[in-house]
């Protein structure tokens, strides 16, 4: 008599190989990987302050002003570090669209939110080149801050999301902008709206651009 | 019984054992789940290797706790858009240069194992069939994964990528089409 048949194949010589050799791994912690990306993005913020240096007109800021804007740079980069690391409860993937397009949604808060409300004694320099090459350097220097955050949550997010690999990729390169649009508050002097939406706000984009190709890169190297 | 949670556990703390449990609970759903999207048994015992691969190399990705069933959906997803997209390119790179592509597969034809048939099954089978083929995808995947692999709304919603409401929605409509063409359409007849 034959045992029942089974509905589905077993498992391939290839694959019952390759769990015969391999060695224990420890499951994903969110909560680990959150508190490391944490503490690697303070301390990269605190390094870029002390080489970049603090804006000289830091103790003429209205608190008010200074609270809020933090507060928002801080909550975005919060927000979207969370939402690219941890999953729903049960659950193995985070949610890798929702942390995606709240990354856009960032970068448009915080655009709206300078053009809206703009405090201190500098502005931009006249001429559309001029105003370009300062955009560009705080553009280069938020972008430098997001480096070392960037790679870390990229690092924490790979294999995690097969489905959208892209989305996850794009909010762990938010994150990262955002925390360095956070540095470049308390760096940056000039305050005219257009240079805080255009160079500030686009270190969120230009983040989220740079980890998506990283991601398309190894996607494709993986295939 | 251990909960696939659980399996998954021990299967990353290197428990072998617990791998092959897990591959039983875990892979008839699957399995059934490749086969809604390829429609090819070959085509589907393929992925299914390839996603339990994938499932092994991404371990780590694991978050302990957690349901599996899900996130397995996700990689068994990706694994067939994979191979579409690379059909695709290799059917292109054929077309290019004049080459003639084979393709073994087995079709999936619903015949019973024995072979015998009632024919007024056969046609119910087939009608059913030809219902289901007929859905919007979106809705037939999410009929597919509530009510043929009994994937809660979460797990569902969480394999397709999309929100709870949205799977509640398709599976209902999938639902009401199916009742149309199979019940209300018959009756008329």
């Amino acid at each position: 008599m034959s045992g029942p048949e089974r509905s589905f194949p077993p498992p391939s010589e290839a694959l019952l190989r390759a769990v015969a050799d391999a060695r224990p791994v420890a499951p994903r912690s969110p909560g680990r990987q959150l508190a490391m990306l944490m503490a690697t993005s303070a301390a990269a913020v605190a390094v870029a302050l002390v080489v970049l240096g603090v804006r000289p007109d830091m103790g003429a800021l209205p608190v008010p002003w200074l609270a809020v804007m933090g507060g928002a740079w801080l909550v975005s980069y919060l927000a979207l570090a969370w939402m690219a690391l941890w999953p729903r409860r049960g659950e193995v993937l985070p949610r890798a669209r929702l942390a995606g397009m709240a990354g856009f949604l960032a970068f448009a808060v915080m655009a709206c939110l300078a053009l809206a409300w703009t405090e201190g004694a500098y502005s931009s320099a006249a001429g559309f080149l001029a105003f370009m090459h300062q955009a560009m350097g705080c553009l280069v220097s938020g972008l430098m801050v997001a480096l070392l955050p960037l790679g870390l949550a990229l690092m924490f997010v790979r294999h995690t999301s097969p489905d959208r690999p892209r989305w996850l990729a794009a909010a762990a390169g938010a994150q990262a902008g955002a925390l360095g649009g956070l540095a470049l508050l308390f760096h940056c002097p000039i305050s005219d709206g257009h240079h805080v939406a255009a160079a500030h706000a686009t270190v969120i984009l230009a983040a989220a651009m740079v980890a998506t190709v990283v991601a398309s890169i190894a996607a494709r190297r993986r295939a | 019984m251990a909960t696939e949670a659980e399996l998954m556990g021990r299967y990353c703390a290197g428990d072998q054992a617990a791998f092959g449990e897990l591959y039983d609970q875990i892979a008839p759903r699957l399995f059934r789940y490749l086969l809604s999207l390829t429609r090819e048994r070959a085509r589907a015992e393929d992925l299914l290797q390839v996603t339990f691969l994938k499932v092994h190399n991404a371990r780590g990705a694991y978050v302990r706790g957690a349901s599996p069933v899900s996130w397995m959906m996700a990689i068994a997803r990706r694994s067939f858009i994979d191979e579409q997209r690379r059909q695709k390119t290799a059917r292109r790179y054929a077309a290019t240069h004049g080459a003639v592509l084979r393709e073994d597969t087995a079709v999936l034809t619903g015949e019973s194992r024995s072979g015998a048939r009632d024919p007024e099954e056969a046609e119910a089978v087939r009608a059913a069939r030809e219902a289901m083929a007929a859905l919007p995808a979106n809705q037939r995947q999410a009929l597919e994964l509530t009510k043929l692999d009994g994937l809660s709304v979460e797990e569902a919603a969480a394999a397709a990528n999309t929100t709870r409401g949205a799977i509640k929605q398709r599976a209902h409509r999938a639902y009401v089409a199916l009742r149309r063409v199979l019940i209300d359409d018959g009756e008329s007849l």
